[in-house]
């Protein structure tokens, strides 16, 4: 059978509630109370995407990741995390997690993650648009020199010593049509992998960006309130979120990729 | 026990050395002056045998033996004189106040004769202490016996009765013997004399001694040994009262000061147990707690959108959203308290982070009336702390005090100071207090006194972090007068 989403979680009352949830928006749920039977049910059934929790008995949620990353690169996995694991969070986005959603979550936030997902396996699966995922990541990029919390998130640094801080192609370009954004105020700290920018999308959905390094915010992009739409079509330049004074450079670039 | 023991020995020390210092006292002057005594008999005694010599003189000349006898006698009865006798050269006895004596012979060495006639050649001339022999009598008292020889002169061989020749240089020898019976009780007399004196002494020194060492050594020493023993029992409020500033008064103060840092040190390791055990507590609560929340929360929102069109039931589901966001705010306070959410340590300036926090939390501390006082130290140095929770502790520390304050006026006094090896943050208000008894438990989690207004999490949490960034936190209160929390932050060396 053909499912969207495969949730896997020790725990019905989540698993229940992923299905409830996910199904408002008209989307399928096969569930898997652990990692073994899910591997099992990925073998024989096709998911576009899938919902892990983290601790799980036997296998973990990470080991979960390496071994449907190793075997389908194409599916993208969002982890479900406590909120005591944010460095788990952290390490699941480097491992290849498509993204993170902390519990306990609410509704919203959920829907927001699984559609940005759904849409990323969705572009993926289209040839004309892995031709342009292919594009995206072009030499510039490269030239650059970004450090990428997994696909999500990136940070550039500047030769003052200030970090730009934007989101991932992967984000971006999921995202859907951006309504309003929620910066973080000047002068606040930012943390890695916790939340420091919403934004507000069609469909009363609402993203969280997770941060890629620790700071103090020194000012933002005030382009992007006018124009939400420069972070789709230039994520990296054009549509930068904000920059911070780094606090911990060293220990923080051992969790991200440099691209 | 140990108090009279030592006592004891101090006083038997002082009564030993009491008592040889008496008795060299007695050697040096008591002594000489018992000499001086039989040196004076000697010379009475010498003085009446050249009386008798001189009395009995005429008659010995002119051979009058029944007045010499008379003579003799008389003299003899007299108090305090044993006995008067005359020896010729051969020794016997020719005059003598005891009568059965008279025509018997002495040995050459019985005692009035051996200091002349020990030596080969008898001895013509002695000196006053060479005649004189003190020995005791029967009675139990001492004698003195004084000889005195009779020189050959001319009247001796040429008297009528011719009983002396020419050449002899000494006819015979006047033994006059006295008892020293005054003398020897007036010493006895004196001898009991000092012995009470010395035993009164000894007794009165040692009773002053003993006053003493027990006010200024015992009593104190006691109280070290049973402030000890109380503390080794477990008793760490104990404290010794100080009345000396002595040596054992320093040692006091000093016991003070040890089981004073001891108790604090107990007290915080104490403390630290406590709310380490409460935190895995706390954080398996959370972690169980998660799912179930996720539970709620997700079929309350769910709800929430199903129901667009029953405002009524809406409000009611907004509510139990609002409700379980809160209970996942708890949540997060108490893993943040069980130290389970990593911190982000980065370099950080403490004061900018309190100037940030006064900011945040401005409006309310306005509304309140409290007036904010600040000394931060200019030369501060960055340390390594996660600056979103020490933000945290500020505003928790901050939003507390003011609510200590209350309605009335009041201040808030924020310090930095630098020390050697760490930074030492003060936080003091002027307002309620807190009572002792609480002192103890403010850090516990779920403890509050705001009621409704509180999670109980505040100040555990503040601990949590403190405690993760390998500082410490200590708090002193006076009902009525306000509260003091002191943070210390070690500075790290740079790597």
């Amino acid at each position: 059978m053909e499912y969207d989403v495969l949730a896997i979680d020790d725990e019905q009352v989540i698993l229940d509630s992923a299905r409830k949830i996910l199904s408002l928006n008209d989307l399928s749920v096969d569930i898997a109370l652990d990692a073994e039977s899910a591997l099992k049910k990925i073998e024989t059934e096709t998911y576009k995407i899938i919902l892990t929790d983290l601790m799980l008995p036997h296998i973990s949620g990470f080991e979960l990741i390496e071994i449907v990353k190793k075997q389908y690169p194409k599916l993208p996995i969002i982890m479900m995390t406590g909120y005591a694991t944010l460095d788990n969070a952290v390490r699941s986005l480097k491992i290849g997690a498509f993204d993170f959603v902390p519990k306990p979550f609410d509704i919203d936030e959920l829907l927001s993650v699984s559609a940005r997902s759904l849409r990323y396996r969705l572009s993926i699966d289209d040839d004309n648009l892995a031709e342009q995922w292919a594009k995206c990541l072009s030499k510039k990029i490269r030239a650059e020199s970004l450090y990428f919390l997994g696909n999500h998130s990136w940070a550039r640094l500047e030769p003052d010593g200030t970090a730009a801080i934007g989101v991932g192609e992967t984000f971006s370009r999921t995202v859907g049509e951006i309504e309003k954004i929620e910066f973080p105020r000047i002068g606040d700290d930012v943390f890695q992998g916790s939340a420091c920018v919403k934004i507000f999308t069609e469909y009363e959905l609402a993203h969280t960006v997770w941060s890629p390094l620790s700071g103090e915010v020194i000012d933002y992009n005030r382009n992007l309130e006018e124009d939400g739409y420069l972070i789709s079509i230039d994520p990296f330049f054009e549509g930068r979120l904000f920059r911070i004074i780094p606090h911990d450079l060293e220990n923080e670039l051992e969790n991200l990729i440099i691209s | 026990m140990v108090r009279s023991k030592i006592g004891y020995k101090l006083i038997l020390v002082v009564g030993i050395v009491n008592a040889i210092a008496i008795a060299i006292f007695l050697i040096v002057i008591i002594k000489p002056q018992c000499d001086g005594l039989i040196a004076q008999a000697e010379l009475g005694a010498y003085q009446l045998s050249e009386t008798i010599k001189s009395s009995v003189r005429y008659d010995m000349l002119n051979n009058h033996r029944d007045d010499v006898h008379r003579i003799i006698d008389t003299i003899g009865r007299q108090n305090g004189i044993v006995q008067v006798r005359i020896f010729n050269k051969e020794g016997g006895i020719i005059y003598s106040s005891d009568h059965d004596e008279i025509d018997k012979t002495v040995d050459m060495d019985a005692e009035a004769c051996y200091a002349c006639h020990t030596a080969e050649q008898p001895l013509e001339s002695l000196t006053i202490e060479e005649r004189s022999r003190v020995f005791e009598a029967d009675d139990g008292f001492r004698n003195l016996g004084v000889i005195n020889p009779i020189y050959n002169e001319t009247g001796c061989w040429q008297a009528a009765c011719h009983a002396h020749n020419e050449t002899q240089i000494i006819l015979g020898v006047l033994d006059v013997t006295v008892n020293l019976e005054a003398a020897d009780r007036m010493v006895r007399a004196n001898q009991i004399r000092i012995v009470i004196i010395t035993i009164l002494m000894i007794t009165f020194l040692s009773l002053v001694i003993g006053f003493f060492v027990r006010k200024l050594i015992g009593d104190p020493v006691y109280q070290l040994l049973h402030a000890t023993n109380l503390v080794a029992s477990g008793d760490m409020m104990h404290r010794i009262k100080i009345n000396s500033k002595d040596e054992l008064g320093n040692l006091a103060q000093s016991f003070n000061l040890m089981i004073e840092n001891l108790s604090k040190a107990r007290q915080h390791i104490y403390q630290q147990d406590k709310l380490a055990s409460l935190g895995r507590l706390a954080a398996g609560v959370a972690h169980e707690i998660n799912n179930p929340l996720t539970g709620v929360l997700t079929y309350s929102s769910f709800l929430l959108k199903r129901t667009k069109d029953h405002p009524k039931i809406q409000e009611d589901l907004r509510v139990i959203v609002r409700e379980t966001k809160r209970c996942r705010e708890i949540v997060k306070g108490l893993l943040d308290f069980a130290r389970q959410a990593p911190s982000k340590k980065t370099k950080v300036n403490i004061n900018k982070i309190i100037l940030h926090s006064l900011l945040i939390i401005d409006n309310q501390l306005s509304i309140d009336h409290v007036t904010v006082k600040k000394e931060l130290a200019d030369d501060l140095p960055l340390i390594r702390a996660d600056a979103n929770q020490m933000q945290q502790v500020m505003i928790n520390l901050i939003v507390n005090a003011s609510d200590a304050i209350e309605t009335k006026k009041g201040d808030i006094y924020i310090a930095t100071i630098k020390e050697d090896k760490q930074i030492k943050i003060v936080l003091s208000d002027t307002g309620c207090g807190i009572s002792q008894e609480k002192l103890t438990t403010i850090f516990e989690p779920f403890y509050s006194t705001k009621g409704q207004k509180g999670t109980g999490l505040g100040l555990a949490v503040v601990w949590g972090i403190i405690e993760k960034h390998k500082g410490k936190i200590t708090v002193d209160s006076v009902i009525g007068k306000g509260t003091t929390f002191t943070i210390v932050l070690p500075i790290e060396k740079k790597s």
